[in-house]
C-alpha cells in the first residue's frame, strides 16, 4: 500500500517537477561536451546505452569525513536507455550535499540544464521502517534515444570506516571510468581488486592518485544469473592515517576488529534477559536442547523491525533495549541471542554476510554486507556431524552458523541463500573470513507420494502427501505462514493448475507449519476429470501427475557469459501409484531415463506392477551454479526432464 | 487522497469544540472484553494473522483534523506485523500529531508505546512534501491486542472530505466511521470547487450494501455524518476481476453546489461542453487542413477516414514520454488554446487530438461529437457521485448514414471503427444535437475488433521435434496494442518482442527466428510477422510420439482454477483466436489416433477444434476461440469455468503417432 502511495508521489513529483525547470541561459561544461565528443567503439545493437564517463573524485580531508565527487556521462543509444534520465544520490543525516546539477543534449543538439532546486528529495529503504538516508532525484528532460545526460554532484561525506568502493562496470558498457584518491599528507591506502579488473593507479601529484578503466563492457542481464554485485568489476579502497595502518580497514581481520569495536559492550544482559534465557533453559541440560530454546525464542518472538539512524545501520542496539521493545533488525537480533546464549553459557559470534551469493569476495576486503547472523561456537564434545550448518575457523573453533532473523529455519541448518558462499566471522581478535558449507542434497528432501484410481471415462482421483524438510520445508512455509485458509486453497489450486486441466480439491490439510523442527506435510485430496484421453481402444495417460521439475530458462540471444544460479541443492522424489481400470491393460510405456550431468542428475521409470502404473522419478540439485562452459548439459538436463514430464502411458481396452 | 479545497476564510473555529476533542483523546482506552481477550482464532476467515476488533475513523472539516483508532488482536505470527505503523500524510497540508499507542498481553498485561514516532520523508519539492509517520508498537506476540490511535491536523483553510474504503485484507469485527462536515449554511465563507461552482453542502456516493447506509445526525447547531458496521469481510483479490478500487464497500464523500443528481450532471455537462466547444471553435486553417486531404466526391465515410488517418498522423504527446516544458521551447511549441493550434503545432494529447478530429469532420460538414469517459481499467462512471473527477478522456461520435460511429483518435495506433477498451462499452457524458449534454454510453467493443491469427505449417521430425515456419497477425486491439509496445522500441526491440510472445506461446527451449517484419505504421492493417521455429513438441508413450496439434496452447493452464469464487469475472474486452496447424509427419510414421473434434458454444463464446488427415503424412489442425464477453457475475463462474476447462481439455489432446512397420504388425 505504501509502496503505492510512494509510486504515485514519486510520478507525481517527477511530472511537477519537469513543469518547472527553467531553461534559461544553458551553459554545458567543457567536460560533458569533451565526454559527449569522443569516438566510441561499435556496440551490439541492443545496446542501450554507453556510460562515455563515469568519475569518481575521493578527496579525505580528516578521518571520517571525505568529498566525493562524482562525474557520469551517458549517451542514451536507445528508447530503452531512457531510463538513463533517472538520476539520483543518497546523503545521509550526517552528510552534506554541496552541488548537484545535470546537462542534457538532445540529439537535435538542445542543451538543457538540471539545477539544485530541481532535484526533489525522497526516503530510500522500504524495508526499513526508518532510516536517515535521503535520495536526491530528478528526471532528466529530454532524455531520449541520441541524447547525451550528464550528471554531477559533490557530497561531504561521513566515514564510519575509512574504505571506499569503486564500482567500474554496468549494466551498460563504460567507455571510462576514473577514479581520484586525494588523501591529507602523510597518509597512505591499499587498494584491492580481483585479478581479472585489476587497474593500476597513476599519480597524479602530492597523494593523489587516478585510477583508469576503459572500455569495459556491459553486464547484460541473463535468466537465473549471478548478483549484479558479484559481477561488478571493483576496486576496494582502505586508507589510513599517520599510525593506524591497517587497524581499521584493509584486511577481514581489521574489517573484523572495526566492527568488533561497534559491538563492544551491545551484548550485555539485563537481568531481565538474563532471567528470560534461564527461564527458557530450565530443565534442559543438553547443548541441543539449550540452543533449540533461545533461538526457538528469537526466531517467534523477536520480530523484525529495522529502524537505522547514523551509525545504526553498522551498530545493534543494546540486547536490553531489544530484549524489552522484543523487536529489532538483523543485527539487532544477533545480538539479543548472543546475549541470551551467554548467559546459558554458550558462546557466540557476529558473522556479517551478503544475502546475494558471491558478493563477498575474498580478495576484496570490505564492508560490503548487508545482512547479520550468528556463530555459535560448538563445544568439544559435539561432533561437527551433529548439525549441518558447521563452519571450522582457523581457530579450530567449530561454529554452527545461524540466521535469527529467518524465522523458518531452525538452529543447525541454513538456508540455501546463505549457503556456500563467504562471511566475515567477528570474534575477539579481529575478523576471519570464512566459507558458509554446501549443504547436502539430502539435506533439502522433497518426498512426494501420490495414489489414484483412473475411471474408463479417464477422470483421475487421489490422494497426495508431501514430505518436505530443509530448505524446501522452509522456502514453503515462508510462501504459506501468513495466508488465511482460503489464500493456501488458493495457491494449492493454482499450483495443481499448472499440472491439471480441471479439478477439484476435495480436502487438504497442512501439518507442522509451525513446528520447524520437523518436516513439513501437506496431504490433499483431488479429482480431475479428462485427465486420461480417450481414443477408440486407447488411453493415454501421463503418469507424472503432479509437480514440475523443468525450467523455463528461455534461450539466450548471446553464447551464455554467467553461471546459472540454482535455488538449492536438494534430492526430490515422485512416487505415484495409478490404479488402471479393469477394462483397460497397459499397451505401451515410456522408456526409463537416466541422466547425470555431474551438477544435478534425473532419473525415472514407469512400471506395471498388476492393475497399477508405478511411475517413479528422482532429481537431484548437488551444487547452486552452473558453469557458463556447461550451459549445453543443463539445456539437455531440461530437455530431458521436459520430455519426461509430458510423456505417456497408452492403455488399451480388452478385447 | 481525500479531496481538498481551499476555503476563503475558515478560521473562526470553535476552540471549545478542540478543547473538548482533545480531552477525550487524552482519555483511557476503551474496555478489552473478556471475549476480545480470549479470542485465539476467526471463524470468519479462517487462518487470518490479525482481526481489526474496532476501527474509528472521524473526519471534522469545522476542526480541520481527522483521527484515527484501531484496535486490533493479532493470531498468528504473520500477524505481528501489524504492530509496525506506517502512516503517509501531506507535511505541506498539516501534521501527525496525539499518537498512543500499546500492547495488551493475552494475561491482561500493559505495555504502553513510549517511544517516538519517526518521520520519514517520501517526498519532498517546492510545496509538495509527503511524509511517513512510522512507529512499532513493543513486545507484540501471538494473542497480543493492539491498538492505537493519531490526528491529522490540516490547515484552517483547507477542506478534506474523505473517502471510507471499508475493506483491507484484513476482517473487522466492528467499524465506525464519522464525517462532520464544513456547514455553509451557518457561515458566510464561500468555498469554490474546482469547477469553478460555489459549494452549498456535503453529498455522498455509497458503494455499501443495502443494510449499511451512511446516517445523517443533526444536533441543535450541526450535524454529522456516520456509519457502524460490523463484520466486514476483508477483501478478496483475485485473477480477472474488476479494479478492486472498484469493488471495496466504500463511500465517497465531497462538496457539491447540487444536491440534486441531475442538476449536476446538467450543470456539468454545460461547462464541459462550453470548453470543448470553444476549443474546437478556434478552427483557422481546419477547413483547409480538410479539404487538402478529401475529395468532393468522397462519401462521408470515406472522409471521415481520410481525417481520421491525418490526425492520426500527428504526433500524440499522450503517448511519447512526458516533455518538459524545456523540451517544448527548444521545439517551439506553445500551449494550445484551440483546435487550430494542435494542427498547426501538429502535437497534441489524446484530447487535443480528438477534439481536432471532431472539428475537422464538422469542417467537412459531418455531424460529430464529444463523449467524455471513464478510464474502465480504473474506474466506471457513476452519475450518483456527482464529481467530473471519474470521466478522463475524450473520444469521438461521428454520425454516418444516421449511425453513430465511436471513434478515438486520441489513442496512438487505434485503428478507425474501434475504441481503444478502455474506453469501450462505457458510460459517460456525450455532446447531443437536441440536448446539449447527456449521459450515453460508448460503442461495446466486439470479439471481431481482437483477432489473434496463427498458422503454423511444420514437420515433425524423427527425433520429436517440429521444424517449419510460423505466422501470425494481429487485428483490431491486439494490432494496436502490439504498435504501442512496438512503437516504444527500435527494430531490435521490436524483434525481441515478437520472438519472446512466440517463445510464451510454444514449448521451453524452442528456437524461434523472426523472418518476416511487421508493417508498424500504418494502422489500419494487421501487424503480421513471421518466424522459423523448431521446437520439441513431441512426447514420448514408448513406441509411439504424442503430439499436441495446437502447439500455441501448450503453456496455457487452467484460467479459473479455483473451484471458489467471491468476486464477478472481468475481462478487458472480447477477443478470437483463429489457429492452424500443417503438419507433416517423418516418413515410416502412421496416424494411430486423432483427438476427437470439439465443439462448446455458450450465448457469448465459442471454443471449436478439429483435426482431421488430409493425406497419409499430412494433418490438418484448426482452433476457433471466441470469448464475446466482458463481465460475468459471480452466479455464472460455474458456467464461465467449465467453458474454461473444457477449451483447456480440447486444447491438451494430442496427436497418437506410430511407427508404420509397427501399425502395419498390428
Amino acid at each position: 500500500m505504501l509502496q503505492e502511495i510512494k509510486k504515485t508521489l514519486w510520478l507525481f513529483a517527477g511530472i511537477a517537477l519537469l513543469a518547472q525547470i527553467s531553461w534559461a541561459g544553458v551553459n554545458v561544461p567543457d567536460w560533458v561536451r569533451q565526454a559527449a565528443s569522443q569516438t566510441l567503439p561499435k556496440y551490439e545493437p541492443d545496446t542501450n546505452a554507453v556510460v562515455l564517463l563515469d568519475q569518481t573524485d575521493f578527496t579525505v580531508t580528516a578521518p571520517g569525513e571525505y568529498i566525493e565527487h562524482s562525474r557520469h556521462v551517458v549517451k542514451i543509444l536507445r528508447h530503452e536507455g531512457r531510463d538513463e534520465g533517472f538520476l539520483a544520490m543518497d546523503v545521509s543525516q550526517k552528510e552534506k550535499l554541496l552541488s548537484i546539477h545535470a546537462w542534457i543534449t538532445d540529439a537535435a543538439g538542445n542543451d538543457y540544464e538540471l539545477k539544485d532546486k530541481d532535484f526533489l528529495e525522497s526516503g530510500a529503504s522500504d524495508e526499513n521502517l526508518y532510516d536517515d538516508i535521503r535520495y536526491r532525484r530528478a528526471r532528466a528532460p529530454a532524455a531520449d534515444t541520441g541524447s547525451v545526460v550528464a550528471f554531477e554532484y559533490e557530497v561531504r561525506r561521513h566515514a564510519w570506516l575509512n574504505q571506499l568502493h569503486w564500482f567500474f562496470q554496468e549494466p551498460n558498457p563504460v567507455h571510462e571510468a576514473n577514479m581520484t584518491l586525494q588523501l591529507p599528507a602523510g597518509w597512505e591506502y591499499k587498494t584491492s581488486s580481483d585479478g581479472a579488473a585489476a587497474v593500476e593507479p597513476v599519480k597524479m601529484g602530492e597523494n593523489r592518485w587516478t585510477w583508469t578503466a576503459r572500455d569495459v563492457p556491459a553486464i547484460d542481464h541473463e535468466a537465473l544469473m549471478p548478483a549484479f554485485w558479484a559481477l561488478s568489476g571493483r576496486m576496494e579502497v582502505a586508507y589510513f592515517g599517520g599510525g593506524d595502518r591497517g587497524t581499521k580497514s584493509g584486511s577481514w581481520n581489521a574489517l573484523g576488529d572495526w566492527y568488533g569495536g561497534l559491538i563492544a559492550g551491545r551484548r550485555s544482559p539485563t537481568p531481565e534477559l538474563s532471567a528470560k534465557a534461564l527461564q527458557l533453559t530450565a530443565g534442559k541440560n543438553s547443548f541441543d536442547e539449550k540452543i533449540k530454546a533461545v533461538t526457538s525464542f528469537l526466531q517467534a518472538e523477536v520480530r523484525y523491525v529495522a529502524i537505522e539512524i547514523g551509525i545504526g545501520g553498522f551498530q545493534p542496539h543494546p540486547a536490553g533495549d531489544i530484549f524489552h521493545a522484543r523487536y529489532g533488525d538483523c543485527k539487532d537480533k544477533a545480538t539479543l541471542l548472543s546475549s541470551m546464549l551467554q548467559e546459558v553459557g554458550i558462546k557466540s559470534n557476529y558473522v556479517l554476510i551478503h544475502t546475494e551469493r558471491g558478493v563477498v569476495h575474498p580478495n576484496l576486503p570490505s564492508d560490503f554486507f548487508n545482512h547479520a547472523i550468528i556463530a555459535i561456537e560448538l563445544p568439544s564434545e559435539i561432533k561437527s556431524d551433529a548439525y549441518q550448518s558447521v563452519v571450522t575457523a582457523k581457530t579450530g573453533k567449530r561454529y554452527i552458523i545461524f540466521d535469527p532473523t529467518d524465522e523458518e529455519t531452525p538452529a543447525g541448518e541454513l538456508r540455501a541463500q546463505l549457503q556456500n558462499t563467504y562471511a566475515l566471522l567477528v570474534s575477539d581478535s579481529g575478523g576471519e573470513l570464512i566459507h558458509t558449507p554446501l549443504l547436502s542434497p539430502d539435506t533439502n528432501l522433497l518426498t512426494r507420494t501420490g495414489h489414484f484410481i483412473l475411471s474408463s471415462d479417464g477422470t483421475l482421483g487421489g490422494e497426495v502427501m508431501e514430505d518436505s524438510s530443509g530448505d524446501l520445508a522452509s522456502a514453503e512455509r515462508w510462501n504459506l505462514v501468513s495466508d488465511t485458509q482460503q489464500q493456501r486453497s488458493q495457491k494449492l489450486e493454482h499450483r495443481l493448475s499448472r499440472s491439471l486441466q480441471a479439478f477439484t480439491v476435495e480436502s487438504s490439510d497442512i501439518q507442522h507449519l509451525d513446528q520447524i523442527q520437523q518436516d513439513l506435510i501437506y496431504k490433499f485430496k483431488f479429482t480431475t476429470p479428462q485427465y486420461a484421453q480417450i481414443r477408440g481402444p486407447l488411453m493415454l495417460v501421463r503418469p507424472r501427475v503432479l509437480g514440475e521439475k523443468s525450467a523455463h530458462v528461455e534461450r539466450e540471444r548471446k553464447p551464455r557469459q554467467y553461471p546459472i544460479e540454482l535455488r538449492r541443492t536438494s534430492r526430490e522424489t515422485d512416487t505415484y501409484e495409478i490404479e488402471i481400470p479393469q477394462e483397460y491393460k497397459v499397451d505401451d510405456i515410456p522408456d526409463p531415463v537416466n541422466i547425470d550431468v555431474g551438477f544435478a542428475s534425473y532419473q525415472s521409470k514407469v512400471q506395471v506392477e498388476g492393475s497399477k502404473i508405478r511411475y517413479w522419478r528422482e532429481y537431484i540439485v548437488r551444487d547452486l551454479s552452473v558453469d557458463p562452459d556447461h550451459i549445453a548439459d543443463w539445456r539437455k538436463l531440461q530437455g530431458v526432464i521436459g520430455s519426461d514430464e509430458a510423456a505417456a502411458v497408452v492403455l488399451k481396452h480388452n478385447p | 487522497m481525500p479531496s481538498l479545497i481551499r476555503a476563503n476564510h475558515c478560521r473562526l473555529l470553535l476552540f471549545a469544540f478542540l478543547l473538548t476533542c482533545r480531552v477525550s483523546w487524552s482519555a483511557d482506552w476503551p474496555p478489552i472484553t473478556p471475549e476480545e481477550q480470549k479470542m485465539t482464532t476467526l471463524a470468519e476467515q479462517p487462518g487470518a494473522a490479525a482481526v481489526i476488533l474496532n476501527r474509528e475513523e472521524t473526519d471534522d472539516d469545522l476542526l480541520h483534523y481527522h483521527h484515527t483508532y484501531i484496535r486490533m488482536k493479532i493470531l498468528t505470527e504473520a500477524g505481528r506485523e501489524y504492530a509496525d505503523i506506517q502512516i503517509p500524510y501531506d507535511r505541506h497540508g498539516g501534521n501527525i500529531s496525539e499518537i498512543a499507542g500499546r500492547t495488551v498481553h493475552a494475561d491482561g498485561s500493559v505495555l504502553p508505546f513510549e517511544g517516538k514516532a519517526l518521520d520519514k520523508v517520501i517526498v519532498k519539492q517546492h510545496d509538495l512534501r509527503y511524509q511517513v509517520k512510522s512507529f512499532s508498537l513493543p513486545d507484540v506476540q501471538v494473542g497480543s491486542i493492539i491498538e492505537y490511535r493519531y490526528s491529522y491536523r490540516y490547515g484552517d483553510n483547507s477542506l478534506i472530505q474523505p473517502q471510507w474504503v471499508m475493506q483491507g485484507d484484513l476482517f473487522q469485527k466492528r467499524a465506525f466511521f464519522k464525517n462532520i462536515p464544513y456547514d455553509f449554511k451557518s457561515s458566510n465563507i464561500t468555498v469554490t470547487l474546482g469547477n469553478g461552482q460555489v459549494a452549498n453542502g456535503v453529498n455522498w456516493t455509497s458503494y455499501m450494501p443495502k443494510e449499511h447506509l451512511p446516517q445523517i445526525r443533526t444536533m441543535p447547531n450541526s450535524y454529522w455524518v456516520d456509519l457502524e458496521v460490523n463484520d466486514i469481510p476483508a477483501f478478496v483479490d483475485e485473477p480477472f476481476q474488476l479494479p478492486a478500487d472498484t469493488l471495496k464497500w466504500r463511500v465517497n464523500f465531497y462538496y457539491s453546489s447540487r444536491s440534486k443528481v441531475e442538476d449536476f450532471w446538467k450543470d456539468a455537462g454545460k461547462t464541459w461542453n462550453k470548453h470543448a466547444e470553444s476549443f474546437m471553435g478556434h478552427k483557422n486553417g481546419l477547413a483547409e487542413e480538410v479539404s487538402k486531404i478529401v475529395a468532393a466526391t468522397d462519401t462521408p465515410e470515406q472522409k471521415v477516414r481520410k481525417i481520421y488517418a491525418d490526425v492520426s498522423k500527428l504526433e500524440n504527446q499522450s503517448y511519447i514520454p512526458y516533455r518538459a516544458v524545456q523540451e517544448e521551447h527548444a521545439l517551439g511549441l506553445k500551449p494550445d488554446h484551440g483546435a487550430e493550434d494542435v494542427l498547426r503545432q501538429r502535437t497534441g494529447d489524446h484530447e487535443d487530438l480528438t477534439r481536432l478530429f471532431v472539428a475537422m469532420v464538422r469542417a467537412a460538414r459531418i455531424p460529430a461529437w464529444l463523449m467524455w469517459v471513464p478510464n474502465r481499467s480504473e474506474a466506471f462512471f457513476d452519475p450518483q457521485y456527482m464529481s467530473t473527477n471519474q470521466l478522463v478522456a475524450e473520444i469521438a461520435i461521428v454520425s454516418l448514414n444516421g449511425k453513430d460511429v465511436f471513434l478515438d483518435p486520441g489513442t496512438k495506433y487505434c485503428p478507425y471503427g474501434v475504441l481503444n477498451w478502455h474506453y469501450s462499452g462505457i458510460k459517460g457524458i456525450r455532446q447531443s444535437a437536441e440536448k446539449g449534454t447527456e449521459i450515453s454510453q460508448s460503442a461495446d467493443s466486439d470479439y471481431k475488433q481482437a483477432i489473434t491469427v496463427r498458422v503454423a505449417k511444420v514437420t515433425l521430425n524423427d527425433q520429436g521435434s517440429l521444424d517449419g515456419t510460423v505466422d501470425i497477425a494481429f487485428y483490431g486491439i491486439e494490432a494496436m496494442n502490439w504498435r504501442r509496445q512496438g512503437g516504444r522500441t527500435d527494430e531490435e526491440g521490436r524483434k525481441k518482442l515478437l520472438e519472446d510472445e512466440l517463445k510464451r506461446w510454444l514449448p521451453g527451449n524452442s528456437e524461434i527466428t523472426l523472418t518476416k517484419i511487421p508493417q508498424w505504421e500504418n494502422t489500419e492493417e494487421p501487424v503480421v510477422a513471421g518466424f522459423k521455429i523448431s521446437s520439441q513438441t513431441a512426447v514420448s508413450a514408448g513406441k509411439r510420439w504424442l503430439v499436441t496439434p495446437h502447439i500455441f496452447e501448450v503453456n496455457n493452464k487452467a484460467a479459473f482454477p479455483a473451484a471458489q469464487r467471491t468476486n464477478a469475472v472481468y475481462f478487458d474486452y472480447p477477443t478470437q483466436e483463429i489457429d492452424e496447424v500443417h503438419l507433416t509427419l517423418p516418413p515410416n510414421t502412421e496416424v494411430e489416433s486423432l483427438p476427437p473434434n470439439d465443439d462448446v458454444k455458450l450465448d457469448y463464446a465459442l471454443y471449436q477444434n478439429q483435426q482431421k488427415q488430409e493425406a497419409p503424412n499430412k494433418i490438418f489442425a484448426r482452433r476457433d476461440f471466441i470469448n464475446g464477453g466482458v463481465l460475468f457475475p459471480v452466479a455464472e463462474y460455474k458456467t464461465v469455468k467449465d467453458f474454461y476447462d473444457k477449451v483447456k481439455a480440447g486444447d491438451d489432446q494430442q496427436i497418437v503417432l506410430k511407427a508404420a512397420a509397427h501399425v502395419a504388425g498390428n
